[in-house]
């Protein structure tokens, strides 16, 4: 039998006996991130698609969640350094080879950016409340702030199309740049979690949505980008069994192991799975409500976060 | 333009001064790390360096301890000039600093009261305290006399008490370290080559080119130069035999284990000196110059064949013939090392005496690679009256056992007990730097001594165990705030070594020498201590030998030349052992005329039955015995001890590595409290191991109390050594309880 | 730098020494001892060595930090600029070696190699209180070093190679 110990009593608290570092606030981020970078996407491309008043709940009034996300991800994020007061220092350098540089600068332009494109509908959405409060009214600056975002909101659209992309490409590309963690260090986590973070979106956009059209348009989208996700997946998860001694024991916390419950239970059957076949259903012609699904896969895309970022601490390369 | 001294101190000031304030704004904000990194960089040259020799074990390592001016003791770093760490401590020196700023160290004198019917200890005051002492001292002096004190002592304050109790009358002074450790191996040594083997052991390990080491755990035991050297040794290429039962450090780093059966030490040396003796391997122009007894001795061991040995060690013939050629072969620079802690079974002195004897046919005492004469510096002593003569001493009291040479403590624990020693009894007790519950076997008998005692004063630095049976407690200061004795060590050189404070005494401990000084003033005794400060005392003895104190303190440690003689034996010239026979005795006469073997023999000694498990224990070279175990940066390294099983014996009981588990010895006494299993394939089938020193009981030692096992409580069984009287505690068999056995149903 | 394995004995005085000479709070540690036994009883074999941050060539942690906190300096020695650091344990997630931990003070800390003490010309504080003087540092660039000697004339490993980072701590073996 072998055995593999310290013995200098070493018991740093977050590293040992399992490095835990990174807790809920990253995996709610991560989610957060790219439910975000989905509806942002899907927002601009159906601008730039001339669509913007046939699916009018994935450009008005689902994309309100993005700001808002992003908001909660950036506090989330703030709230899980240890070492707040040079936060500010991530925006005095570039850093290439670091993801986390990339994200804290693609954040710095799409939060505002976000903001912007929420605020450009303002007068569409928020009617009723620019009726009780007259802001444009009385800001007259805010009125022509608000006419110069409608003109360039095609430009927008342009710039949040690359920069969605990269949002939620950097959520997968950060977990898998770290080759320390096994679990994490293959190249499909990116695409991964760019195709959970528009899935989600779709779903949101599904939730939001009130024309049958839109309803029936991102259905389809979403069986499309679910199926491409358990695709992703399965390639993940051979992938890891085809690769080296660490590679295998940490796909072993996935199936067979302590988060098989959470990962095969909740997030492939609950999260994936079964809205697919709902999605599906729906499609052919049986009555289901579409929140059931959508739900099902907002849920499944933040306990695969939660999963990923848990278990993918746990898996290491030495002891 | 000229900068007054003022001026500058007030620029410098203000520097500081402005950075102080703005790292209190930084740290309202949580990041002064940097500013921190600045201050401390402007302290960094200001630490002040302080000799001082370590007191954490008995190797007493000379080390600078650096302060800095707010009292707090930043490092310990070894003295390059000192033979005993050549600039480098071990771990337990390097963390003395936890010893001197652990919050739960005792902080004031405490009186044995009864509050509420409870009995407790209340604060008091050193005046009171002191006279409570000198009023009781007397008191028995003039009933019993002053025989009647005992002294059970270990290191430096143990000096100063003992002068005490010499002035007062009273030479029933004993301590563990020699009857419950190295006691056998003393007098096995002396009776073959008339001299003990000393305190740090004369082993030239660094010329060796084979080290035999007989249970001994260099590695895990941390005798600093030992280490050292025994490093060096592999550099060299030395072959590393070891005899363990147990895979230690040691074993590993071995060419040859052999793994024996515990308590069949003795069979594996006769048949190494039948192999030594019948293939001629033995140094004959040695033993032909200076041994007596080689006939006896040959006729002795003609039948301890190896075959017969492996039937009793079950050590392979083949390996035995091995290992003793691989020694011959590399004789006369071959080490049987004599170990340190040697009471195991009862017939350790037998055992030591093998082990001498092995040492004479291979030829390496007095030899290069084997053992040096060692030699210390005479320290001139300090002028005081003549002590009055004792009426009896710590001989009488251990009289049963005719070789003891220092006082036998379990004789004088047992003396305490009314009935058992009438003769000679004790009826009070200073204990002095040693925790007896950790020390001293059979738990009942030390239970049933105290109980009886009319007083007992209990001296230490933490609030160890034995200070719960104390009637009062005294504070002493740890090593790094007190002067103490000059050091003066053997070894290859004579050396000294001294101790200054390196910061004041915390809280209101005080030195040992302030103690004996108070008391003795009390008790009328004075003129003993015709000095104000122990440093008047370490002045004058620094004249003597032809230094200052001013010169020691800038340097540390003092080497002498060597006055003795050379280091080994030389070839032409004849050496007359301090024997009775002025030769090195591989017959003992003078165990015959007591009646004992005079040759080692094999004796078998009880095993354990289905079930049951030896209980051995070692050390490990992060703590000492017990000493350390609440010492935060030592605790860092280990918590508790754990309970080695070997991974046939887990399967069968049904363990898993972590597990907690609790032990109940032979005579049905349970631990105290659980002990985690480690699973290990470095332990064998009918032996347990732990780590000596953990399972404290005092609540007042926050980090070790209730943590792990405390062996010693497990040690009810005890083989006493009929030559010299020291405690075999390796006879003892525990079985593994799963279940919390304190839990009431 | 490099270490013996086979004269280690394991007695953690590199890592009391380093507490007391960094400040490093308890509880913490900059470098720790790790003990491997294979086989089967009596056929045993033990490895004891001290471990710390590996110094690697292409540190991972340097890569992946936003801030640049996580620098080389001159000589190799990786080190963490701790006012630039905003705790975001990047680094600490990319290191296959687990070297790296979050100080008590916010900032993420590990070891130097002493770097305040090679500026003196002392050696780092393990390195000159190691008992067994198995801890050897120098400059591998020297082939005239002993450290180089060492690693010429000796059988040795690094921890993790397969992790493609490039460490300066090797074990002779």
């Amino acid at each position: 039998m072998q055995e593999e110990l310290f013995i200098s009593g070493r018991d740093i608290p977050n590293i040992d006996p399992y490095l835990h570092v990174w807790h809920w606030p990253i995996s709610v981020y991560l989610f957060v991130g790219g439910l975000a970078a989905g509806l942002l996407f899907f927002a601009a491309i159906v601008t730039v698609m001339g669509k913007a008043d046939v699916y009018k709940a994935a450009v008005k009034n689902a994309v309100i969640i993005a700001p808002i996300a992003l908001s909660l991800g950036l506090m989330a994020l703030l709230y899980d350094l240890t070492h707040k007061i040079w936060f500010w220092k991530l925006y005095t350098t570039v850093r290439l080879e670091s993801p986390m540089s990339w994200g804290a600068w693609v954040l710095m332009i799409i939060t505002p950016l976000s903001f912007l494109w929420v605020f450009s509908y303002y007068s569409d959405v928020f009617s009723k409340f620019e009726g009780k409060f007259q802001l444009l009214k009385r800001f007259k600056f805010l009125a022509t702030f608000e006419n110069f975002l409608i003109k360039n909101r095609m430009n927008m659209a342009y710039a949040l199309i690359p920069l969605s992309i990269v949002l939620g490409i950097y959520t997968g590309i950060l977990l898998s740049a770290f080759n320390a963690r096994p679990l994490w260090n293959n190249a499909i986590l990116g695409p991964l979690f760019l195709t959970s973070g528009l899935s989600t979106a779709a779903a949101a956009i599904i939730l939001f949505a009130k024309t049958k059209k839109e309803k029936h348009f991102f259905g389809k989208i979403d069986i499309f980008l679910i199926i491409i996700e358990l695709g992703l997946i399965t390639h993940m998860i051979m992938g890891f069994y085809a690769g080296s001694q660490v590679q295998l024991e940490a796909v072993q916390l996935l199936v067979g192991g302590d988060f098989t419950l959470m990962f095969f239970g909740f997030v492939v059957i609950l999260g994936l799975i079964i809205p697919l076949i709902m999605e599906v259903a729906e499609y052919i012609g049986y009555k289901i409500p579409a929140v059931v699904p959508a739900l099902l896969v907002i849920m499944g895309g933040l306990i695969f976060r939660f999963v990923m970022v848990e278990a993918g601490q746990i898996t290491r390369y030495l002891y | 333009m000229t900068t007054s001294r003022r001026k500058f101190i007030k620029i410098s000031a203000l520097g500081l001064g402005g950075l102080a304030t703005v790292s209190t704004v930084y740290n309202m904000f949580g990041g002064n790390s940097y500013l921190d990194a600045v201050v401390k960089q402007n302290i960094a040259n200001k630490f002040k360096r302080s000799a001082t020799y370590c007191e954490v074990c008995f190797w007493k390592c000379a080390a600078w301890a650096y302060s800095d001016d707010e009292g707090n003791i930043q490092k310990i770093i070894g003295n390059d000039d000192d033979s005993h760490c050549n600039g480098r401590l071990c771990p337990r020196g390097t963390g003395g600093v936890g010893m001197y700023s652990d919050e739960d160290r005792l902080k004031t004198p405490l009186i044995r009261t009864i509050i509420d019917g409870e009995e407790t200890f209340r604060e008091a005051s050193w005046e009171e305290a002191l006279d409570l002492i000198a009023s009781k001292f007397k008191g028995i002096k003039e009933t019993y006399g002053a025989e009647s004190i005992a002294l059970l002592k270990h290191g430096s304050p143990g000096k100063h008490l003992e002068h005490l109790f010499n002035a007062f009358g009273s030479d029933t002074i004993g301590e563990p370290a020699y009857a419950q450790c190295r006691g056998p191996r003393e007098t096995g040594f002396k009776l073959t080559f008339g001299s003990w083997v000393g305190s740090p052991e004369p082993t030239d390990i660094r010329d060796t080119k084979c080290l035999v080491l007989i249970g001994s755990h260099i590695g895990e035991n941390m005798h600093n130069s030992q280490v050292q050297e025994m490093s060096d040794a592999i550099d060299n290429g030395a072959t590393i035999i070891t005899v363990d039962p147990r895979f230690s450090t040691a074993a590993s780093k071995s060419q040859h284990w052999l793994p024996i059966k515990p308590g069949t030490d003795i069979a594996l040396m006769l048949a190494w000196m039948h192999v030594l003796i019948e293939e001629n391997l033995y140094d004959k122009k040695y033993i032909d110059k200076y041994a007596l007894g080689f006939n006896e001795l040959k006729e002795h061991v003609s039948t301890f064949t190896p075959e017969w040995a492996y039937s009793i060690t079950t050590i392979k013939p083949e390996e035995i013939r091995r290992t003793a050629r691989a020694m011959a072969y590399a004789s006369p620079a071959t080490i049987i090392h004599p170990g340190r802690h040697v009471v195991w079974y009862g017939d350790d002195t037998q055992r030591a005496r093998a082990m001498a004897i092995l040492n004479a046919l291979l030829g390496s005492w007095g030899r290069r690679g084997g053992f040096y004469f060692k030699e210390s510096l005479k320290l001139p002593k300090f002028p005081h009256p003549e002590y009055p003569k004792p009426k009896w001493t710590w001989k009488e009291v251990s009289s049963k056992y005719p070789l003891a040479e220092m006082g036998v403590t379990t004789e004088i624990i047992r003396a305490s007990i009314p009935g058992e020693n009438d003769e000679y009894p004790v009826k009070a007790w200073m204990v002095a730097g040693t925790n007896l519950t950790k020390s001293i076997p059979n738990k009942r008998l030390l239970e049933k001594a105290i109980e009886s005692l009319d007083f007992m004063v209990v001296i230490d630095t933490m609030p160890m165990d034995v200070t719960g049976y104390a009637d009062v407690v005294l504070p002493e200061c740890t090593y790094l705030e007190r002067y103490d004795e000059i050091r003066s060590a053997t070894n290859r050189e004579p050396s000294i070594a001294i101790r200054i404070p390196a910061v004041k005494p915390k809280y209101d401990s005080k030195p040992a020498w302030w103690i004996a000084k108070q008391i003795g003033e009390k008790m009328g005794l004075a003129d003993q201590f015709a000095y104000d400060d122990y440093k008047e005392v370490i002045e004058y003895q620094l004249k003597e030998l032809g230094t200052s104190l001013e010169e020691l303190e800038q340097i540390g440690v003092k080497n002498y030349p060597r006055k003795s003689g050379p280091l080994y034996l030389n070839e032409n010239d004849p050496y007359t052992f301090f024997t009775p026979s002025g030769k090195i005795e591989l017959y003992s006469q003078e165990l015959k005329n007591l009646g004992f073997d005079p040759m080692p023999v094999f004796t078998k000694h009880p095993e354990p039955e289905q079930g049951y498990y030896r209980l051995n224990y070692g050390r490990a070279p992060m703590h000492t015995f017990s000493r350390t175990a609440n010492n935060p940066n030592l605790n860092d390294l280990m918590k508790e001890n754990t309970l080695w099983v070997n991974p046939k014996v887990a399967r069968i009981i049904g363990l898993k590595t972590g597990q907690e588990v609790w032990l109940k010895n032979q005579d049905e006494i349970i631990s105290s409290f659980a002990i985690k299993v480690r699973v290990t394939e470095r332990t064998g089938f009918d032996a347990v191991y732990m780590v000596h020193g953990f399972g404290h009981q005092n609540k007042k030692l926050s980090r070790a109390n209730g943590k792990g096992i405390n062996d010693t409580e497990l040690i009810s069984r005890v083989a006493i050594d009929p030559i010299m009287g020291g405690t075999g505690m390796r006879g003892n068999f525990v079985t593994i309880l799963t279940e919390n056995p304190h839990k009431t149903i | 730098m490099v270490i013996d394995t086979l004269k280690c004995v394991g007695c953690s005085d590199c890592v009391v020494a380093c507490q007391t000479e960094n400040n490093v709070p308890v509880g913490y540690c900059r470098d720790w001892i790790t003990e491997i036994v294979n086989g089967a009883y009596p056929n045993v074999e033990l490895e004891l060595k001290s471990e710390r941050c590996n110094h690697c060539d292409t540190a991972p942690c340097v890569r992946c930090c936003p801030t640049g906190a996580s620098h080389i300096v001159e000589g190799g020695i990786v080190l963490v600029t701790g006012n630039d650091c905003i705790g975001c344990g990047a680094c600490i997630e990319s290191c296959p070696y687990d070297a790296r931990f979050q100080h008590p003070e916010g900032y993420v800390d590990k070891c130097t190699f002493c770097h305040h003490r090679l500026k003196d010309g002392q050696l780092p504080a393990c390195v000159s209180v190691c008992p067994t003087k198995c801890m050897y540092f120098g400059d591998l660039d020297n082939p005239n070093s002993e450290v180089s000697q060492l690693l010429k004339n000796r059988k040795h490993k690094t921890l993790a190679p397969e992790a493609g980072t490039n460490p300066h701590v090797f074990y002779l073996i």
